[in-house]
């Protein structure tokens, strides 16, 4: 079954219908895409008891309107863009019941870029290549958001019932401390002159507003090699990854970015780091801490790994991997199909980036 | 067959064959690429691809450590038992070279000291090898342009290149098989499409493949 849920009444900026992203299509020089915040993202499926994969709508920058049409449940994660239902505020991380008929406005990003609304069992659109991820230039996926679209789902909510709504207690601020992003060193990063080490170390940069889903220039103090050369025979990259062109600005690779490259990889933000970029807005500055491999992997497998793996999660599963997660830093409130308490943890969400 | 390896990031992994572009190497990587893609799951990895002299692994690091991955894909690698697979596999395109179709013959030919005719015959007389698919959905890098029609990118690339232009940049020739953006001199126009989206291999044009122009 398809409903139609939400129906866009104004022209968004730039929003896109996203899911984990399109894996094993790099060969045929397929972009991965898909969300670019994967903790809000999966977050918000996870509260909707989704498959932890599920399509929802990312909003960038704000400024969005829908009519509902159909009652159902939806979660607002990511970025607070001030939503409202209906001309009042409404809570961001938690499940919401709408009505067919109600109005659903978000405003501009006051922290972060991407807000992320997740739908009852996800957005229903035609796959892709096995994925919903939408790659606005290649037309691949569903497609950049405009007014008058509809968005369906293959599952409604009618009851509306309180009890069963899940909601996270404390939630992720992006903005806590200054941005300390984490870099893994690239295969040239050998290539870089010591002054340019010295001011990946030292300086601070700053997001360029040349930035898109597919990667961002970042400004600051240029860069060079050793021996002026930045071409390389174009080989691997991967979202995240820095490149180091002619004219010294470094340029990182994003969700929807080629998986080759033809300059200079001199870093590579790491998972965590990279999900937090996502979330800077142009002109956000922030400062780069070389790291090793192996620390990158420490980071990543302190913080928690359900929102992590790659893998689709059934329902079943997902409900195993909340038991999974005790003793870990969740507070997420779950009740099963029959009202009862799956899992309650009253440890503050702390996600370590 | 020697390798180093390099961490693109904490999640992608580059086997490195070489420091040139070299055919014999690249399609002894096509060939291990086909083969761990056969079987993701058992090597539990996410995904592979060739590029002209490397073997990209990406992994998930919660799943398996780096140095469990490094072991198993070196392990293939040093046992491969190559069967030169696709080596005979020529696939011939037809071509409306010049005029609205290829806006930059004129400046190759200027570039070239070619005549258009000529250009268009030294292009079209070649077989070319595919190294990789990049770039754009079913975007493949040829190997094997004529050095007489070598030419630098344009100075600024254009917003909007057409789907079946085929370009020259430095060494290489290739075909922008969906619309894009792109920097490379147009010479001519395909109708062939050369991705689909309903295919489970959905680029036409595979890695190793050869490829033949033919003016029309």
């Amino acid at each position: 079954m398809k409903y139609e849920i939400l129906k866009l009444i104004n022209q968004p900026i730039f929003s896109t219908i996203q899911d984990e992203g399109r894996i094993g299509f790099e060969q045929f020089g397929v972009p991965n895409s898909g969300s670019g915040d994967k903790i809000s993202f999966r977050l918000g499926n996870l509260l909707m008891n989704n498959n932890i994969s599920d399509a929802s709508i990312e909003i960038l920058y704000g400024n969005i309107s829908f009519e509902c049409l159909n009652d159902t449940q939806i979660c607002i994660t990511g970025s607070d863009m001030s939503p409202r239902l209906n001309g009042m505020p409404i809570k961001m991380w938690q499940i919401v019941n709408i009505l067919k008929g109600d109005k659903i406005d978000l405003g501009s990003s006051k922290n972060g870029l991407r807000s992320y609304i997740s739908v009852k069992k996800g957005i229903e659109i035609d796959e892709t290549l096995d994925s919903k991820s939408t790659h606005s230039i290649f037309n691949l996926g569903g497609k950049k958001l405009n007014m008058g679209d509809i968005i369906s789902s293959s599952s409604i909510h009618k009851k509306n019932n309180l009890k069963k709504i899940n909601y996270l207690r404390n939630i992720p601020d992006f903005n806590e401390t200054e941005n300390l992003l984490h870099v893994t060193k690239g295969p040239e990063f050998s290539l870089l002159s010591d002054k340019s080490i010295k001011i990946i170390e030292n300086n601070k940069f700053r997001l360029s507003n040349r930035m898109s889903r597919t990667g961002a220039q970042i400004e600051g103090e240029k860069l060079e090699t050793r021996n002026g050369k930045s071409d390389i025979i174009s080989d691997g990259v991967s979202a995240g990854t820095i490149q180091l062109p002619k004219d010294g600005n470094m340029y990182v690779l994003l969700e929807d970015s080629q998986r080759i490259g033809g300059y200079a990889r001199i870093l590579n933000f790491d998972t965590l780091s990279l999900w937090k970029i996502a979330q800077l807005k142009p002109g956000d500055e922030f400062k780069l801490k070389i790291i090793t491999i192996e620390e990158a992997h420490k980071r990543l497998n302190n913080n928690n790994n359900i929102f992590f793996k790659n893998n689709v999660y059934t329902e079943e599963k997902l409900k195993e991997n909340i038991f999974y997660i005790e003793g870990e830093e969740i507070n997420v409130k779950i009740f099963g199909e029959n009202n009862e308490l799956i899992y309650v943890n009253n440890k503050p969400l702390k996600i370590d980036f | 067959m020697d390798y180093k390896f390099f961490d693109i990031s904490d999640r992608t992994i580059s086997f490195n064959f070489s420091d040139n572009i070299d055919q014999i190497i690249n399609s002894k990587i096509v060939e291990i690429s086909f083969e761990i893609n056969k079987k993701l799951n058992q090597f539990d990895i996410v995904a592979c691809y060739p590029t002209y002299n490397s073997l990209v692994i990406d992994y998930n690091p919660l799943n398996n450590e780096r140095d469990v991955i490094i072991n198993r894909i070196s392990e293939l690698i040093d046992n491969f038992e190559f069967k030169n697979l696709n080596s005979d596999e020529l696939l011939e395109i037809d071509v409306n070279y010049g005029g609205d179709y290829g806006e930059d013959l004129k400046s190759v030919s200027e570039i070239t000291k070619l005549s258009e005719k000529e250009v268009i015959k030294i292009h079209s007389s070649v077989i070319y090898h595919v190294y990789m698919i990049g770039f754009s959905p079913g975007f493949p890098y040829l190997g094997g342009l004529n050095e007489k029609l070598i030419c630098p990118r344009l100075d600024s690339p254009r917003q909007v290149v057409p789907a079946g232009s085929v370009g020259i940049a430095d060494k290489q020739t290739g075909i922008y098989p969906v619309e894009s953006s792109g920097g490379w001199r147009l010479i001519g126009r395909t109708d062939e499409n050369l991705f689909d989206n309903n295919l489970v291999s959905p680029s036409i044009l595979k890695p190793g493949m050869k490829l033949k122009f033919n003016e029309i």
